[in-house]
């Protein structure tokens, strides 16, 4: 049994700080930890045996030589395997993109090695992040740790496991409608999905480029805050790049008497088990006997999110998945013909139905004929929920709503592509806007974790960890 | 909704648009599912074609910043042929896509 399994990454900091606990030692806990677990779990597809445990020496010979060292140094990390490493396979868990070996390393996992951050393993997901259950991948399955019977939620399924499994401290995965919030739910964690702009997207395999975005997933809300820490900055190479610059755990630990929390009645209609529900207001109330004062608040732009968020990030992801043809790297079809037979084989043979129904569908959205229709309304309905939200933060700090709809579900429950889509309700309004949004543990249904949504401003994160934190620690 | 009516959905006009080949199961399948997600992603009535910025993004910087335009040294021709799934030389080779003369 791996003795760090349970430490968050503030505590392995500490030891590690004060030479109580070698970055060696931990990696290869971690290493043993897979070796030992994840034959049932499938959290990894990449497990950096060889290389990991160099890069910890390297790094405990620095912390030995004195050098001043991030909070981050020495301890393993996870990416979902959409986020590029150079010499790394980095596969979106796609038949497509199975042996591809990124040139260069993705600007947000730069940033964590140059604090120090060892590279334990590439983690699996819905193949290209389109999912939400990691069913879709196509590279293997991975079942819920808390319940082997269950999904992790996904896309990043992959990762949450492999978190909550004890196998690695923290991971990184990418949320364009949920993928970092709601597996973040079904497996008791902490996910963040952070303001667009606030974590570059370089390297970040793009599937909805206007929603797309890098966010942590780790045991604590503090924790997520110091990884943010470290991938939060402007990056030249990415035209949205905002940055941050700010400590995310500035407001930790601040009282949050005063603070005015929104709860929309739209977010908590009959979609939404009503155990959940009612462990989702239990969580309300604590928060308000902490001081928080609870605006009951109607949103009803909300409605039509969802089906506008799937034109959205459909039309986006036909044209970004344009580029996977045969040609210049990925999978190339061996059928033969002419090179408009090659595109069409290589991508038909490479890619996997959810890919091909969502290529599908955002190729519909912008077709002749049916682009004002579905493109455009989608569009509007993205301003129209972007200004309630507007509207509601004018007046509130923050927004609280469930993370999801229901607890992990089981393995091949959902059997039709839009009974999966159902499940993005909670998540996809903050997508759509851009406005970051924090998924908290705050109690369990039938022995299964359920999460809190905290979506805030833009760019305010650090009072989403605040109050997130009040939530952990009431 | 008209436009949600089945023969509005021509997959196999979609999927070449797409560059996707349909398998023999696939076009007796993806008919009734594509049309099933596009009912599902229909945006309800309550939103009409009424005026406003729809092109906006949202918080993305509304004002353009250029970089220096100074030149940089990028990955090497070698480390991006690399990845090509076949090539000669400096090249990646693919089908012919030019005719011979006659």
């Amino acid at each position: 049994m791996n003795p760090y399994t349970d430490r968050t990454l503030t505590e392995l900091s500490e030891a590690l700080t004060k030479k109580q606990l070698s970055s060696a030692e931990l990696t290869r806990a971690c290493l043993d930890e897979i070796e030992a677990r994840d034959g049932e779990i499938g959290a990894f597809l990449t497990v950096c045996k060889e290389t990991a445990p160099w890069a910890a020496a390297e790094i405990d010979r620095r912390r030995l030589a004195g050098e001043a060292l991030s909070p981050l140094a020495g301890i393993p990390a996870a990416l979902k395997d959409n986020i590029c490493t150079k010499d790394v396979r980095t596969t979106c868990a796609s038949r497509m993109l199975e042996r591809f070996v990124p040139p260069y390393d993705a600007f947000a996992w730069e940033l964590l090695k140059n604090n120090g951050a060892v590279l334990l393993g590439k983690c699996n997901m819905d193949e290209f992040a389109m999912g939400s259950s990691t069913e879709h991948s196509a590279l293997g399955t991975t079942r819920n740790p808390l319940d082997l019977s269950r999904v992790p939620g996904g896309s990043s399924g992959g990762p949450a496991a492999a978190v909550a499994a004890g196998m690695v401290p923290y991971a990184l995965g990418s949320d364009t409608g949920g993928s970092v919030r709601q597996p973040a739910a079904f497996c008791g964690l902490v996910g963040l999905k952070p303001t667009y702009g606030c974590v570059s997207r370089r390297g970040l395999v793009a599937f909805a480029s206007s929603l797309d975005q890098i966010g942590p997933l780790a045991k604590t809300v503090r924790d997520a805050a110091l990884v943010m820490n470290a991938i939060a900055a402007h990056d030249l190479l990415d035209a949205t790049s905002v940055g941050s610059g700010e400590d995310f755990t500035r407001e930790i630990g601040r009282e949050i008497a005063g603070v005015r929390i929104a709860l929309p009645e739209e977010a908590f209609g009959d979609e939404i088990d009503p155990a959940v529900k009612q462990t989702v207001f239990a969580a309300a109330k604590k928060l308000e006997a902490l001081g928080a004062a609870l605006v009951p608040v109607s949103m009803k732009e909300l409605a039509d999110a969802l089906p506008a968020y799937y034109i959205l990030s459909s039309a986006e992801a036909s044209s970004n998945l344009a580029r996977y043809d045969g040609v210049r790297y990925g999978y190339r079809s061996t059928a033969g013909g002419d090179i408009d037979a090659l595109y069409r084989a290589s991508r038909s043979e490479g890619f996997g139905a959810e890919v091909k129904r969502r290529i599908m569908l955002g190729t519909f959205a912008l077709s002749a004929g049916f682009y004002d229709e579905y493109y455009e309304k989608a569009s509007r309905v993205r301003a129209r929920v972007c200004g309630a939200f507007a509207r509601v933060l004018n007046d509130c700090g923050l927004i609280l709503t469930p993370t999801a709809p229901t607890t992990a579900f089981r393995i091949g429950e959902k059997q039709s592509p839009t009974a999966l889509y159902a499940g993005d309700i909670c998540t996809v309004p903050a997508s759509i806007a851009g406005l970051p949004a924090l998924s908290v543990p705050c109690g369990s249904v039938g022995g299964l974790p359920v999460g809190v949504q905290l979506t805030g401003r833009a760019f305010g994160e650090a009072l989403l960890c605040r109050v997130g934190t009040a939530l952990e620690e009431g | 909704m008209d436009r949600n009516e089945k023969t509005l959905i021509d997959v196999e006009r979609l999927a070449l648009l797409a560059r996707l080949t349909l398998t023999e199961e696939e076009k007796k399948t993806l008919p009734a599912e594509m049309e099933e997600i596009i009912r599902f992603a229909s945006v309800g009535s309550t939103v009409g074609a009424e005026g406003g910025t729809w092109t906006d993004r949202p918080v993305t910087p509304k004002t353009n910043v250029f970089r220096e335009d100074v030149p940089e040294k990028g990955l090497d021709r070698e480390t991006f042929l690399a990845g090509a799934p076949t090539r000669t030389d400096a090249y990646i080779t693919v089908p012919r896509v030019v005719e011979e003369e006659a």
